[in-house]
């Protein structure tokens, strides 16, 4: 780690900026003219009052921030909504493009918000139904609507097969790089060999797996969740819980030894956690020998091969401690995120301002645009 | 030359798996009736320095060939494995199961009237 020569004169728009973890807010009003394919499930979602309590039940199952949006003004989130409202088809795009805009990001790499919790919906049939016109919502109002915005060809973990039929029928669009596979509720973990087609799948598009974790405590850990109280606390854990999870199962089941050329992102946990579970991870390898036969090397070695994890939520703390976390996971290993537009977001000029001090330029330019130019196949 | 210690006899260690440990020039060093050959190894684990030989002999887990999905379990009996924290090592090579970085030292042994040496 070494300071840069350039001071305080590096800045977002002297530098590439990838945003490694962007969201769209799509409705199913935005969804369900693509859902010809599945009419029993366009049909069951039209009819519902309310999709988001009858179909997808499972979303409200933690504590949430429900209220929050239409209350809070700094929720970035709710003024979204609002102009999301006009049902303009370039709406997404436009605001996406805004947001982009104010915080000095060139490209981002969008997963949905709603559809986040496509594995925790009640109807696995829904789930596909999901996917396949989120996927045709991207073709037909994202994708090729500006070169700033690339997108994540999404999957349900219901019928593999099915993901993997996504993943090729959406892999020759030039703005797809990526593949979505949300992992709040992930069941079977993310390291299971039941998800192969999808991994096959990614491997023969070329795209990297995007693994984005959900808030609610509810999803991954029902028993947790009874002595959960608040959104507050189910926060602070959730995302990190998941993460370790799948990156963990990933190794133990031996995934970087099945699919050599799969690269791996994981979004929304921040960083910190990545250091301690390797040390974890490498530590039980060598002492459990026999339960981690497909493995050939450290667990931590695959993961500096192969592994990225984008920087929100970075947490509270000072540089100097962000860049000490920065240095113990390897910088080559991060990309900047800033989950725009949800309520949680990191700001680029913000994070550079903090890395600045700590770092030479051309690890902040890896770190801020670089490393998922290379990660995302971006031209 | 090489220090030739007298360590054992061929009738101390009859049986596949029997071991001796002995203090050698100040190291702890075990010797191994491995199927019929004999084999010293330190007594020490590279981990946390625990002693290592006081522990099992052991076999690796490991996947088919065929779709490297299964697991199989070979070469049983020839690998040991620390009574601390489980790091295996291979007693020929003294190189750890998992990661060769990690290796225990081993000793040449010579067998000669029924007696085995050491040297080191």
């Amino acid at each position: 780690m070494a300071p840069t020569q350039s001071g305080g004169e590096l800045s977002v728009d002297s530098m590439l900026v990838v945003d490694a973890d962007a969201h769209l807010l799509e409705k199913d009003e935005d969804l369900l003219p693509y859902m010809d394919e599945y009419p029993g499930m366009k049909r069951y979602i039209e009819g519902a009052s309310d999709p988001s309590v009858q179909i997808r039940t499972q979303i409200y199952s933690g504590p949430n921030t429900v209220g929050i949006y239409d209350t809070d003004a700094r929720d970035l989130t709710s003024s979204v909504y609002d102009k999301l409202k006009d049902d303009d088809e370039s709406a997404h795009v436009d605001t996406k493009l805004e947001e982009m805009n104010d915080f000095g990001i060139d490209v981002g790499v969008v997963t949905g918000t709603t559809m986040l919790h496509i594995n925790t919906v009640n109807y696995p049939q829904a789930a596909l139904a999901y996917a396949n016109a989120y996927n045709k919502f991207l073709r037909h109002e994202i994708l090729d609507a500006h070169e700033g915005i690339k997108a994540a060809a999404l999957v349900s973990q219901f019928e593999p097969e099915k993901g993997a039929e996504e993943i090729d029928e959406m892999g020759s669009e030039e703005d797809i790089v990526a593949v979505a596979m949300p992992n709040g509720g992930l069941r079977p973990p993310f390291g299971s060999k039941e998800f192969d087609p999808i991994y096959q799948a990614a491997v023969d598009n070329d795209l990297p797996i995007l693994l984005h974790p959900t808030t609610s405590l509810g999803f991954d850990y029902p028993a947790t969740y009874r002595d959960s109280h608040t959104y507050a606390e189910s926060r602070v854990v959730s995302q990190p819980w998941r993460c370790m999870w799948d990156l963990t199962t990933s190794l133990t089941r031996g995934l970087p030894e099945r699919f050599p050329d799969l690269q791996i992102v994981f979004q929304e946990a921040g960083i910190a956690w990545v250091p301690y579970t390797l040390w974890r991870l490498d530590d039980t390898y060598m002492e459990h020998p026999d339960q981690v036969p497909l493995l050939e090397q450290l667990p931590s070695e695959y993961v500096e091969d192969r592994y990225y994890f984008t920087t929100q939520p970075l947490g509270h703390t000072s540089g100097a401690n962000l860049a000490s976390a920065f240095d113990l996971l390897g910088p080559e290993s991060i990309m900047f995120s800033s989950d725009l537009p949800h309520g949680a977001f990191d700001s680029a000029p913000e994070i550079l301002r903090q890395l600045t001090p700590h770092f030479d330029e051309e690890t902040i330019r890896a770190i801020m645009g670089e490393t998922a130019a290379s990660v995302f196949g971006l031209e | 030359m090489a220090n030739r210690t007298l360590i054992a006899t061929v009738a101390d260690l009859p049986d596949h798996g029997d071991r001796i440990i002995q203090e050698v020039g100040g190291v702890e060093i075990c010797v191994f009736n491995i199927d019929g050959e004999y084999r010293a190894i330190a007594n020490y684990c590279v981990h946390e320095a625990g002693p290592l030989c006081e522990g099992s002999l052991t076999g690796q887990m490991c996947t088919s060939d065929e779709d490297e999905w299964h697991w199989e379990y070979e070469r049983d009996g020839e690998l040991i494995e620390c009574p601390w924290h489980s790091w295996t090592f291979d007693v020929k090579t003294g190189d750890n199961v998992k990661d060769d970085r990690y290796s225990v030292p081993t000793y040449d042994v010579d067998v000669e009237d029924g007696e085995i040496f050491v040297l080191l």
